[in-house]
């Protein structure tokens, strides 16, 4: 996972937490990183690890961590680090979305040890469609679907997500259910 | 599809839908640099990008230099082309393409940014790029990079502030070795003994000053435990069980013990243990550190007797307690086993008190103190003596100058030192003390007894100095006793600090009764605000002195007193106020009547209506009353001291009655104060009639009483004149003797009267008698005899009646009981009447009646009948005394706010001598050759009315020349007429 991935759970942590929660973390998960490089790739691991013990010193499950992390990625880290290309990247939900896979190919492209997910958009009408989450990655379902609360909040879109196939149920990838109010989207 | 979008596409092969989504920011340009066509978002994002548009006005070139023509695009289209749109700014990167033909240039590009957020401004997104356009990711890579930029810093910062802490570490780190191998160095040096033990406090290190302190080295003590070596059988139990419950605990703790050297000698430490753990929390070492308080637990010592010595003198109110409890105190604070004390007496010490400890039995030594006494030199006390300095045996046994060492060895009694009490510069005694132990001298020990001996000595001259104080007050508190004043003592709050046997007796309360009463309870109700103010003024500080106060008995009965209070001033002590009283209810009361007795005797002299003068035997004046003074003129001052009775006395009057007392007792007697008194000087009354004469020189007749004042050996004490003013009494009888010439002449006048009146009414009784008998014995009278008879007999029966009725006018105005009836009157209309009345018989006498009345007058209220009769009597005298020919006038008319009236005649006029008396009733003028007729009561008539109207009636006549009568009566009625002249 990129460096970026894991300052944005810092990021999230010590923002809602403090610094000192953050080291907590930090030092259950066995993480002695003082600086991560966005840029740069980490293990897979140190992010579950980091997940895990975030879980455990902040008496959350899982899911819950990693929705919030979603919304955080959007509305903070993404937000910071790449507004203007979010920006760019539509200027309402679902404008963003139609060009979601596009964006996240680029992403790639630009980030050669990068092994991001891949999105694809099926089943499109005005007010939902199926987003379709390919990853390599077990369990970040509940981050996806805090990505798309965080670009509901974003684009001021009450967002409805559903994830309706999961690949930890047997399924090939994950298939999420999103609507919204195509009035307020439009 | 844009129609100018054909040429091109058609010229480089592409559909042009393609050809649009593959280049939507490109624009093509004919050899004039005409835009000949545009892709379709640059075309919306710059709206002057429309065919026909000259080039040059819409772009700008910024990379190559140079200025828009078709031969400069040429001559560069093989380079890379930055060209701005002027009007938005957005920047396009590309190139230019010669398309065949060569009559069109194509540039095919797109945006750049340097910021993903331009795109945004520029109202772009993703869907305006073409899928190949790398803009988009050139903008990732940008972000990507300043992310990673960003992190690095953020990591460069880091490293530098965990650096500066490593930095700082080190520093500290240093600081600690430094400081460490500071703290060994002192450790090893330091006076104080350090101890370094293992966890189970075996020694595994001590510094120098430890083998200083105890003489034990390093290598001596390595591996055993402290306290098996250094304690001793004088180190305190208690402390050491405290001492091993903290070890236990593996505790730190601070405690003074005292521990023996190697050599034996004891010492005082202050112990500082500190428990050392490792980084585990491991205890690994105790660390000890040991200070030496031997010289000031010595010196605590010596100040705590000091202090115990201090505290005893202090306390002890006599000298036999004093020494005992120093004796004892000392003792104790030493830990030595006997105190003495030797007494200096007639060149010889001589034993005086003891006190020994009761542990041990010291019996023997001390019995033998009993009787015993030292010579100069002799003995501890008798080398003390001879030094007057503190002196130190350590060891009485090996003395042979100390005569009591076998019996001190035998009660094992060793150490001993003495010290001297000088008393004003003289030694009046040695204390001396004994221990159980060899003890060697402490100097500072001798010293502070050397202070403690003077203290001593200071104590007992002052106890001697009490001594001498206390016999002086008990002389003087039997003095206070047996003086008959009243002394009292009373502290600020009232209460009696003291008072004495007479205050007790005569205020009849107890010392018992003190207790519990203030002094207000012994101040008489009356008097309490005064003695209430001066007790304030005392406490405050004035002098107040002489005081009276009214005390009052345990019984109620007020008790008076004089005396004086003051308030005691030693510096120091509560305030007390302090009186001696005498009392002087008795003279008080003895005043009280006197003073009454004065009173009395005062107000009779000044209240009495006789003039009383007291003179000394010599004749000055010692009392001159009130009535004296109002009688003569003359002020007490002015007499009393100063002068004799002699200026209130005519001389005359005193010569002649020194003569006749000379010619009464037979001796010579001095007409002056002797004149008054050689009679009272012999005891008998002399009382006579005298004249005084005033200050102003007037005279008055007093009655004057005379006594001589003898004292109580029957001595002249000196005179007193009573005299009463007979001015009153002489008036009162020179009038009675006047009423009774008064009534005498008033007898004669009516006697008079009588004798008039009967003479007038008896002579035309007479006549009418007598006519009447001739007519009656003569019935044959003529009738014309008769007739004329007749006549007579009624004029004088006329004459008679008016006799009568004047007479009774006259008795009634003159008795007040005249009626008169006042109103308005016209005193012209009632002159005119009258004189109308008199005109027949003027006209008869043919005389002429002249009036000359004022036509107008004031209102006048009077009696009509009255006034009337004022006119008629004085016309009528006018008419009838008038001779014919004769001139009668009648005048009225308002004269100086008076009614005037005047009856003015010729007639024969009235002698001067009788002008008088024809106002008296029945008094005619006699005029020799007249016949007049009238009662002799008309004038008198006139004058009653005149003036029971306040007015006056004047006359003015001259014989043979006629008269003038004037009547004034007055306006204003009830003021009074003055005659005029006056």
């Amino acid at each position: 996972m990129y460096g970026m991935v894991n300052k944005a759970v810092e990021d999230m942590v010590v923002m809602q937490h403090g610094e000192a929660i953050w080291e907590q973390i930090k030092a259950k998960a066995g993480v002695d990183v003082e600086v991560f490089i966005s840029n740069e790739g980490y293990p897979d691991e140190v992010t579950y690890n980091l997940v895990a013990a975030a879980s455990e010193v902040l008496t959350m499950p899982a899911e819950v961590v990693l929705h919030s992390f979603g919304e955080h990625w959007v509305l903070h880290t993404a937000q910071e680090g790449y507004g203007g290309l979010m920006k760019a990247a539509g200027k309402t939900l679902p404008e963003f979305l139609r060009n979601l896979p596009n964006f996240h190919s680029r992403v790639s492209m630009i980030f050669p040890k990068l092994r991001p997910p891949r999105f694809q958009c099926s089943d499109i009408t005005d007010g939902s469609l199926k987003l379709h989450y390919f990853s390599h990655r077990q369990g970040l379902a509940p981050f996806v679907v805090g990505l798309m609360h965080g670009l509901g909040k974003m684009f001021k879109t009450p967002v409805t997500v559903r994830l309706v196939e999961a690949l930890a149920e047997g399924a090939d990838h994950d298939v999420f259910d999103v609507t919204w109010t195509p009035a307020q989207a439009s | 599809m844009n129609p100018a979008d054909q040429p091109v596409s058609s010229q480089i092969g592409l559909p042009p839908k393609q050809f649009a989504a593959a280049f939507p920011f490109h624009f093509a340009l004919d050899r004039n640099l005409r835009l000949l066509q545009a892709g379709s978002t640059l075309r919306r994002i710059c709206g002057d990008v429309r065919p026909g548009m000259d080039a040059t006005e819409v772009f700008r070139p910024v990379q190559p230099e140079g200025h828009l023509t078709w031969q400069w695009i040429l001559d560069n289209r093989l380079r890379f082309f930055l060209l701005d749109h002027s009007s938005t700014g957005l920047r396009l990167r590309g190139e230019f393409v010669l398309l065949p033909g060569e009559d069109t240039l194509v540039f095919l590009g797109s945006p750049w940014f340097a910021d993903a957020a331009e795109i945004a401004a520029h109202d772009l997104g993703f869907e305006d790029f073409a899928i190949h356009d790398p803009v988009v990711d050139m903008l990732q890579v940008f972000q990507a990079s300043k992310a990673a930029l960003a992190d690095a810093n953020k990591l460069a910062a880091k490293l530098t502030q965990q650096r500066a802490e490593l930095r700082s570490a080190n520093e500290r780190l240093h600081q600690q070795e430094a400081e460490t191998r500071k703290l060994a160095l002192i450790a090893a040096r330091t006076d104080n003994a350090v101890v370094l033990a293992d966890a189970e406090g075996k020694t595994v290190w001590v510094n120098e000053g430890f083998t200083r302190l105890t003489g034990y080295t390093l290598e001596e003590m390595r591996g055993k435990k402290p306290g098996w070596v250094l304690q001793g059988p004088g180190t305190d139990p208690e402390t050491l069980r405290r001492i091993r419950d903290q070890l236990r605990k593996g505790a730190g703790f601070s405690e003074e013990i005292l521990n023996c050297k190697k050599d034996g000698r004891t010492y005082w430490v202050a112990i500082e243990v500190q428990p050392i753990c490792d980084s585990a929390g491991r205890l690994v070492n105790y660390m000890s550190i040991q200070k030496d308080i031997t010289a000031q637990r010595a010196a605590q010592r010596r100040l705590a007797i000091q202090l115990e010595v201090s505290r005893v003198l202090v306390e002890a109110d006599e000298l036999h307690a004093g020494l005992c409890g120093l004796l004892r105190v000392i003792s104790q604070n030493l830990g030595w086993q006997v105190g003495e004390f030797w007494r200096m007496e007639t060149g010889r010490l001589r034993f005086m008190d003891l006190w020994y400890s009761a542990i041990g039995d010291v019996a023997e030594f001390v019995g033998k103190s009993y009787s015993m006494e030292f010579a100069l030199g002799v003995g501890l006390p008798g080398r003390v003596w001879l030094s007057k300095e503190p002196v130190w045996i350590p060891d009485v046994t090996c003395d042979v100058n100390f005569l009591r060492r076998e019996v001190a060895a035998k009660v094992d009694l060793h150490g001993a030192f003495g010290f001297p009490v000088i008393v004003r510069g003289e030694l009046w005694g040695v204390m001396a003390f004994y221990s159980r132990n060899i003890e060697e001298p402490e100097d500072a020990l001798l010293k502070t007894f050397a202070s403690v001996g003077n203290q001593i000595g200071q104590f007992i001259a002052r106890q001697e100095a009490e001594q001498s104080l206390r016999d002086s007050e008990r002389r003087y508190r039997e003095l206070f006793e047996r003086t008959s004043d009243l002394i009292q003592s009373v502290a600020e709050d009232g209460s009696f600090v003291y008072v004495n046997r007479a205050w007790r007796d005569c205020l009849g309360y107890e010392e018992e009764d003190l207790r519990h009463i203030k002094v207000w309870d012994t101040i008489h109700p009356d008097c309490r605000d005064h003695c209430a103010n001066i007790f304030g003024r005392l406490m405050a500080g004035e002098q107040v002195g002489r005081v009276d106060v009214k005390f009052v008995k345990k019984t109620g009965q007020p008790v008076i007193a004089e005396g004086f209070v003051y308030v005691s001033a030693e510096e120091g002590s509560a305030k007390h106020s302090r009186g001696m009283f005498r009392d002087v209810t008795l003279r008080v009361q003895a005043e009280q009547e006197l003073h009454k007795t004065n009173a009395l005797q005062q107000a009779i002299l000044e209240g009495a209506s006789y003039s009383i003068i007291s003179t000394s035997p010599d004749g000055t004046i010692l009392t001159f009353n009130s009535a004296a003074e109002r009688m003569l003129g003359y002020s007490s001052k002015e007499v009393v001291g100063k002068a004799t009775p002699a200026i209130i006395h005519d001389i005359d009057e005193v010569t002649a009655r020194a003569a006749e007392l000379t010619r009464e007792l037979g001796r010579p007697v001095q007409p002056g104060f002797e004149a008054f008194v050689a009679k009272a000087a012999l005891g008998q009354p002399d009382e006579r009639e005298w004249t005084y004469i005033r200050k102003d020189g007037s005279r008055l007749p007093v009655f004057l009483s005379v006594t001589a004042l003898f004292n109580d050996h029957h001595e002249i004490a000196g005179y007193l004149g009573l005299a009463s003013d007979i001015t009153d009494r002489k008036r009162a009888a020179h009038e009675l003797l006047k009423a009774k010439e008064d009534a005498e002449l008033a007898s004669q006048a009516k006697t008079e009267f009588l004798a008039t009146i009967s003479h007038e009414l008896r002579t035309p009784l007479t006549s009418i008698r007598g006519f009447l008998q001739t007519i009656l014995s003569d019935p044959d009278m003529p009738p014309a005899s008769r007739e004329e008879f007749l006549k007579v007999v009624h004029d004088q029966s006329l004459r008679l009646s008016r006799l009568v009725d004047d007479l009774l006018n006259l008795t009634s105005l003159e008795g007040g009981r005249g009626q008169f009836n006042d109103e308005p009157l016209n005193l012209r209309q009632i002159a005119e009447n009258c004189l109308q009345e008199f005109q027949p018989l003027a006209a008869e006498k043919s005389l002429r009646l002249e009036a000359d009345l004022a036509a107008t007058l004031p209102a006048f209220k009077g009696d009509v009948v009255r006034l009337q009769s004022v006119f008629i009597n004085l016309l009528g005298n006018a008419v009838k005394f008038t001779p014919g020919g004769g001139t009668v006038r009648l005048l009225l008319d308002e004269y100086q706010g008076r009614i005037r009236i005047t009856v003015q005649d010729t007639g024969p006029g009235i002698p001067r001598d009788q002008q008088q008396k024809i106002f008296e009733k029945f008094h005619r003028v006699y005029r020799r050759g007249s016949a007049a007729t009238g009662t002799g009561l008309g004038l008198p008539i006139v004058q009653a009315i005149v003036e029971h109207y306040h007015g006056r009636i004047e006359l003015e006549s001259e014989e043979g020349r006629g008269s003038c009568f004037r009547v004034f009566l007055p306006l204003v009625q009830g003021v009074s007429e003055c005659p005029l002249g006056h």
